[in-house]
């Protein structure tokens, strides 16, 4: 009688704590695709905008084709990655990213390009959202690695092989992107 | 120092309770003496407790919208045409991502200063203001850096903070205010009939207990005041942290120091006064509404009474540079 309590107090308890843990890992799942998500908004956007920004620019910058150009091919590229893995995604952007910045910088140069309302208003577009992709790319960085870590923890990786929680990876930033400078403060 | 910001928020959270709590205790003991003088039972502390019960909740409650409304602020609609507002939003938006709290509202002041300030003591809805001034001179890199002051501020939930603090100092100002009014017109009025009953009888006894009464209050005044003032220059003191530390989150939010060291460069080359701004808000401010050139004095009675710390040592900070350094480099220009 006192040995059949026992178990079913024992077997409630884990039952308790499965429950918990898979909670647990499940919440951060979320957390990590809403994190997803919102990169992949800014990413759609960026692709949106390239062909309106190219479009508007390619008159002024007869001796810029090679940038244009480049700008052009990467878009394809991230537009179609090939798979859709994290990595291969973040890699196509990166380039893109790459060659939007050196676009970026061409602009600066033609003061008349900059002076056309349409293309200051598509460059400003572009600009945010270059930003908002580094800025959603450092949260969705954050919360992954979070997610990974508890997944492989003991004892909760038995319960992520359970129920097949995988591990996500990383979108990896440019390399001028990864320093994070500090203030320091003394109180 | 790296910051553990979750650490920063709770411990505001704390320091703020603590403080309201010391604050309520002061008024209430007030209360108490000035119940026992009067010969009555809680009515004064009770009137002096929901006095400033209902003076925090207003603060809370409808604060940033009376902020808001004091300066003339307008709200800058999602559809605008100008885009120095389109840009406006973008940053908020970028910072907002950046800091993780929710987009807060954008408004727009006439002033030609630069200055910018936040409000609202929740994380979900905030709002933020800046001069035309500052849409004018600053570049989209210069207000980046001044709107992730602004979110450190919301983030760091020094609205909170300042805005209990302010509220509760102002209640014991008031306090000290009324019972010196009280101690006063009681006074004059038992100097009157005081004066009419020694004609008539030799018997002291009723005068000497409301002098009691008078000289209790005056006291009481008197303690309140410096009190009062007391807490002001800690306010003052505590504002001038949140600031230093609100710069620091603003740079880790931007990953770029030079965005706010430029801004503050140039705040302090066009220092002019914020007209349209009061004391009661000038913690909310980036950089001090009033007496710029005062907060650069190296007075240390000027550095007591203000909201900010100076703008050169902000600088110096940020920037990690020598102060000396700095102002030789400045003066060079």
């Amino acid at each position: 009688m006192v040995f059949g309590i026992v178990l079913i107090v024992l077997v409630l308890l884990l039952v308790l704590w499965i429950i918990g843990a898979y909670n647990g890992l499940m919440k951060l799942k979320k957390l990590v695709e809403n994190a997803w998500a919102q990169i992949d908004v800014q990413l759609h956007r960026r692709h949106d905008l390239i062909p309106n920004l190219v479009n508007s620019v390619k008159g002024y910058m007869k001796f810029e084709q090679e940038t244009l150009e480049k700008v052009i091919e990467a878009r394809s590229k991230a537009v179609n990655p090939g798979s859709n893995n994290v990595k291969d995604i973040a890699d196509a952007e990166n380039q893109l990213t790459g060659a939007l910045s050196k676009l970026l910088v061409v602009v600066e140069k033609y003061p008349d390009l900059k002076a056309n309302q349409n293309v200051r208003d598509l460059m400003e577009q572009l600009t945010t959202t270059e930003n908002k992709i580094a800025y959603s790319r450092q949260f969705y960085n954050d919360s992954t690695t979070k997610y990974n870590t508890k997944l492989s923890l003991f004892p909760t990786n038995i319960i992520a092989g359970m129920f097949k929680f995988t591990e996500r990876a990383l979108f990896e930033a440019p390399e001028e992107a990864k320093k994070v400078p500090t203030v320091n403060l003394e109180f | 120092m790296a910051i553990n910001y979750y650490e920063v928020q709770q411990k505001n959270i704390k320091k703020t309770f603590m403080l309201s709590f010391f604050m309520l205790l002061i008024i209430g003991i007030a209360g108490v003496i000035l119940d026992y003088a009067l010969g009555t039972v809680f009515i004064v502390t009770g009137i002096l407790l929901a006095i400033t019960a209902i003076q925090i909740l207003i603060s809370l409650k409808s604060g940033s919208s009376i902020v808001l409304k004091s300066v003339g602020a307008k709200k800058v609609e999602e559809n605008t045409e100008i885009f120095e507002e389109k840009q406006l939003l973008n940053i908020v938006e970028e910072m907002s991502i950046s800091s993780g709290i929710t987009m807060p509202e954008v408004y727009v002041m006439q002033d030609s200063s630069i200055n910018a300030f936040a409000t609202g003591t929740k994380k979900d809805k905030s709002y933020v203001c800046v001069t035309t001034g500052l849409l004018e001179k600053l570049n989209r890199d210069e207000t980046t850096g001044v709107i992730a002051h602004e979110l450190a501020h919301i983030k760091n939930r020094d609205v909170l903070l300042m805005t209990m603090v302010s509220a509760l100092v102002g209640g014991v100002l008031l306090l000290a205010m009324l019972s010196f009014r009280v101690a006063l017109s009681l006074g004059r009025a038992s100097f009157y009939t005081g004066a009419g009953r020694r004609r008539s009888s030799k018997n002291s006894k009723g005068e000497g207990g409301i002098f009691a009464v008078i000289a209790g209050m005056f006291v009481v005044a008197a303690v309140m005041f410096v009190i009062g003032q007391v807490s002001r220059l800690m306010t003052f003191a505590i504002s001038r942290k949140r600031e230093y530390l609100a710069d620091a989150t603003a740079v880790e939010l931007t990953r770029d120091p030079q965005m706010l060291s430029n801004a503050l460069r140039k705040i302090h080359d066009n220092a002019y006064a914020t007209k349209n701004s009061n004391g009661a808000i000038a913690h909310l401010f980036i950089s001090e509404p009033k007496k710029i050139k005062l907060a650069e004095k190296k007075n240390l009675i000027a550095n007591l009474f203000s909201t900010h710390p100076p703008l050169l040592d902000r600088i110096a900070l940020i920037e990690s540079k020598n102060k000396k350094d700095l102002i030789n480099e400045l003066s060079q220009k």
